[in-house]
């Protein structure tokens, strides 16, 4: 039952999951901010930049339409918008007033005109659903970032906590065995890292276990031999020596618990 | 805690502890990459699609093949600059992330690996030498609490030796020793004896 619970391990605690500042905080922020400036700089970048600025920096052809224009006729010359596609870095300017060549018969004219409005107003939904989903792209953008950042985060720090907790298991024991203690090592908790790691201190530390369980048997045996042959008499040097192996026996007897 | 003397880490050896390592290492690269692509085709499409508009808007006013093949180049190149753009960043974010993860992973595998090798040692209950880490190697804490363990154990170990060899002494010049029970045991305390001076070597 003992041996089940100590197989089983016990949970982590959130609170603990920053066992070595240092080290899993240095992995972690650099990947967080790195992606931070990855995602913010370029694609931010590209969803945020300023078409004007880029067509200023590179003009476009200048469009001269060569169909026949309605809009001239049809809006007043002064306060009209300038139609910006957004994205394509391209401009379609309201041209200058043409001089009329020909008077357009009026029927024509309410065609051309109506025309011209079908296709103003289809203009104007096409950059509205295009400025929308730039917009949801925006957020987007920064929603999945956010959740990136904080994941990495996370991530960062609950898999460098798997590694740090058995390096923190492992200090204490050997805190321990510095100190001349030989407890039990006990197994490592669920999801930890670093279990081959654990194996080999596990190892080590029944290596060093098994010296004072020599020494140990060897002291006693030779101990009760001296006793039974009454040496402490013999001279006062054996007799001291003799209490110095019983005050080391009696040492390491303690050290194994 | 730095041994400066030591040779330079080897390109092949980065990838001492696979299973720790790789598993950071695939999981953050391939999720960066996929989060990153997937993000990236969004403004791409976004982008095509406003250029696939400027396009229509254009025909619906003009026709005039020259100018329109000019503005089709240059929001064609406009998209292939963004492609680029992006799929550089993309895969730039991935190289360094991997990069960055191998080698940090390797500077916690690297002493991970070196304390292992000491553990084993002990594991046979022997105490050598303990050099010193890498240069940027991490876990120095850890190394230094090793060593300093490794040190008192061995300290200890000398101790006592030198009180197995002081009483050995004692029975020599008392003239005990020599045959029946207690010389059995003397002789075999001087065999352990002989095993924990090898242990130090």
């Amino acid at each position: 039952m003992a041996a089940k619970k100590q197989d089983k391990g016990y949970k982590r605690s959130w609170k603990n999951l920053l066992l070595n500042k240092r080290y899993q905080l240095r992995f972690t922020l650099f990947m967080v901010g790195l992606t931070t400036v990855a995602i913010n700089n370029v694609l931010g970048e590209e969803v945020c930049k300023d078409p004007t600025a880029s067509a200023a920096e590179e003009p476009a052809p200048e469009a001269e339409p060569a169909a026949p224009e309605p809009a001239p006729a049809a809006e007043p010359a002064s306060g009209k918008p300038k139609v910006t596609i957004e994205e394509s870095e391209m401009q379609i300017l309201d041209t200058p007033a043409q001089p009329k060549k020909a008077e357009a018969p009026a029927e024509d004219m309410t065609a051309l005109r109506a025309k011209y409005d079908e296709c103003k107003d289809h203009q104007a939904a096409q950059i509205a659903k295009l400025e929308s989903r730039k917009r949801l792209i925006f957020w987007v953008l920064i929603g999945v970032g956010s959740m990136l950042v904080i994941g990495l985060l996370f991530y960062g720090i609950k898999m460098t906590h798997r590694v740090a907790g058995p390096l923190h298991k492992v200090q204490l024991y050997m805190a321990k065995l510095k100190d001349g203690r030989y407890d039990t090592v006990y197994n490592l908790r669920k999801g930890d890292h670093l279990v081959d790691f654990y194996a080999h201190f596990k190892l080590a530390h029944a290596g060093m276990k098994k010296w004072q369980d020599e020494d140990v048997a060897r002291l006693k045996a030779v101990i009760t031999a001296a006793e039974e042959g009454k040496l402490e008499g013999r001279s006062p040097e054996l007799a001291a020596a003799l209490a110095d192996l019983k005050a080391l026996l009696a040492k390491k007897e303690a050290s194994l618990g | 805690m730095v041994n400066r003397g030591h040779p330079p880490r080897k390109l092949s050896n980065y990838l001492l502890n696979k299973s720790l390592q790789l598993r950071y290492v695939a999981f953050v690269t391939v999720m960066s990459a996929v989060i990153s692509g997937a993000l990236g085709y969004l403004i791409w499409r976004q982008e095509a699609d406003a250029s696939a508009y400027v396009l229509q808007a254009f025909d619906a006013f003009t026709k005039d093949p020259e100018l329109r093949g000019a503005i089709q180049d240059r929001l064609q190149s406009g998209d292939d600059r963004l492609i680029l753009t992006m799929a550089g960043a993309g895969l730039g974010l991935v190289v360094v992330l991997f990069l960055y993860l191998v080698v940090m992973t390797h500077k916690v595998a690297g002493p991970l690996y070196k304390v292992s090798r000491y553990f084993d040692e002990m594991a046979e209950g022997k105490l050598g030498n303990v050099w010193a880490l890498r240069k940027g190697d991490m876990l120095k804490d850890f190394y230094v609490k090793f060593k300093q363990m490794h040190d008192a154990l061995k300290k200890r170990h000398k101790e006592d030796n030198e009180a197995l060899k002081k009483f050995i002494a004692a029975c020599e010049a008392a003239g005990v020793g020599e045959g029946g029970v207690f010389g059995r045991e003397l002789g075999e305390l001087r065999a352990h004896l002989e095993r924990r001076e090898q242990a130090l070597t």
